[in-house]
């Protein structure tokens, strides 16, 4: 059976531990189920996931419908089944800052929640959703099924399985599209299909907070980057100047204002805002570690017995300071902080998550 | 001031939300809640959005010229 750990920011219980009060020490989360969770996501106070099942489930704030509930429930203080939707089984959601979107097994596109830079891509000007939550009609069967589905904290990215990509939201910062001289581009009230120079096929991307990283490969099969939106860390240069193996290569991550590259040895190479030790700090040298995070400007890694943060953890996101020489200062986390350590062989930790200051663990006990 | 104050990240003003009753601008902190500056505060030069809920701080990218067309809003 599984079990779900958390600590961090909480003030619209999105910790799902049925108050309000920021964790520092990992806790229980309270879930009716014992299932295993297959995805995890996180906006500024709500957090949604799918179990082994299909189940879609949500905690935290509903002030703008973003956990799919009816418009009369004001928050989920632990964990509950989207009843709206409990007819469909899900296979990937993701979350913004007040807006969720959730794809179904036979690929429809629900969205729910607030924004006012075209989050929900319902159309133009519609920035919350009626009845409790709406449609994308962008037909995802035909195109392959959804791939990958990816939000920043005011847009979104789908592929679809025949590697069509599609986007929508604010685009103020060109993160989409270029939008040129046509100021209309900055918000993308609808899912419009982005365009990619020929022979060029996006492997992987990652959504900083206002930029989208794309990794792109080309007829040669070579890898390369391509960036898109406001750059205020360098990160297109730093970017450009690192070769990309198509062979080493395995996935890239963000958090809001950075990205981190992971390779088929489990390392992880970050570049970005590092102004609260969100790069990476720990060495090739360390053993692998098994599973990867990143939150607004966190990271969680984990072997099967052990988990560590590292960033800006001001709300226990990071957990308590382990070491006692911590060089800046109480929020900055610049060495891997040991989070939770197993109870022994009766636990071991299937899977690790990051939000918006939150952290989840995943755990599967033995009895 | 920024000189002085390490601040999180610089972000434009067209980026915030204005709320015309309160006469605050809003924007995302990565803690979940919201960096927040009021109009007169900018007005008077002040250009560092703080959170209620942590200790970090953006600096607001914008001229004073810009900030004409939420004086009209108020008004």
């Amino acid at each position: 059976m599984f079990k779900l750990l958390c600590c961090g920011s909480n003030n619209g219980y999105q910790l799902g531990v049925g108050d309000n009060n920021d964790r520092h020490v990992m806790t229980v989360s309270k879930l009716h189920s014992h299932k295993r969770i297959v995805k995890m996501a996180s906006g500024a106070e709500h957090t949604l996931l799918i179990l082994e099942d299909g189940k879609l489930m949500g905690c935290g704030t509903n002030g703008r419908q973003q956990l799919f509930l009816d418009s009369l429930v004001e928050r989920s203080p632990v964990f509950e089944t989207v009843h709206l939707l409990s007819a469909f089984k899900f296979k990937t959601i993701a979350c913004g800052w007040e807006y969720s979107i959730a794809v179904t097994r036979d690929e429809r596109i629900f969205v729910s929640g607030y924004g006012a830079n075209g989050e929900l891509g319902l159309g133009k000007d519609i920035r919350s959703s009626t009845k409790g939550y709406g449609e994308i009609m962008v037909n995802g069967e035909n195109r392959g099924g959804v791939k990958q589905l990816k939000s920043s904290i005011h847009s979104s990215i789908i592929q679809f399985g025949n590697d069509q990509v599609w986007a929508w939201g604010n685009n103020k910062k060109g993160q989409l599209v270029d939008y040129g001289k046509n100021e209309s581009l900055k918000i993308i009230w609808e899912p419009v299909q982005l365009e990619f120079d020929k022979g060029l096929k996006v492997i992987d991307y990652a959504m900083g907070r206002d930029f989208t990283v794309f990794i792109v490969q080309d007829e040669h099969d070579k890898l390369k980057s391509l960036f898109r939106g406001r750059d205020n860390f360098d990160i297109e240069r730093r970017l450009a100047s690192l070769h990309l193996s198509n062979d080493s290569f395995e996935c890239i991550e963000s958090m809001w204002t950075s990205i981190h590259l992971i390779d088929d040895r489990r390392r992880i190479k970050s570049i970005g805002n590092n102004s609260y030790g969100q790069t990476f700090p720990g060495t090739d040298d360390d053993s692998p570690y098994i599973h990867y995070a990143t939150g607004s400007e966190h990271g969680l890694c984990s072997t099967h017995n052990e988990a560590f943060s590292w960033g800006w953890g001001e709300h226990g996101n990071c957990g308590e300071h382990t070491r006692g020489d911590k060089s800046v200062d109480d929020v900055t986390f610049d060495y891997l902080n040991l989070l939770y350590r197993t109870n022994g062989k009766k636990e071991k930790i299937v899977d690790v998550f990051a939000g918006c200051a939150t952290s989840f663990i995943q755990i599967e006990e033995t009895l | 001031m920024s000189e002085q104050i390490s601040v999180y990240d610089q972000i434009e003003i067209e980026d915030f939300t204005f709320d015309p009753d309160l006469q605050v601008f809003s924007y995302p902190c990565p803690c979940g809640d919201r960096f927040q500056i009021s109009l007169g505060d900018m007005e008077d030069g002040e250009n560092i959005a703080v959170c209620p809920s942590c200790s970090l701080m953006v600096e607001v990218i914008f001229e004073k010229e810009d900030l004409g067309e939420y004086i009209d809003e108020v008004a």
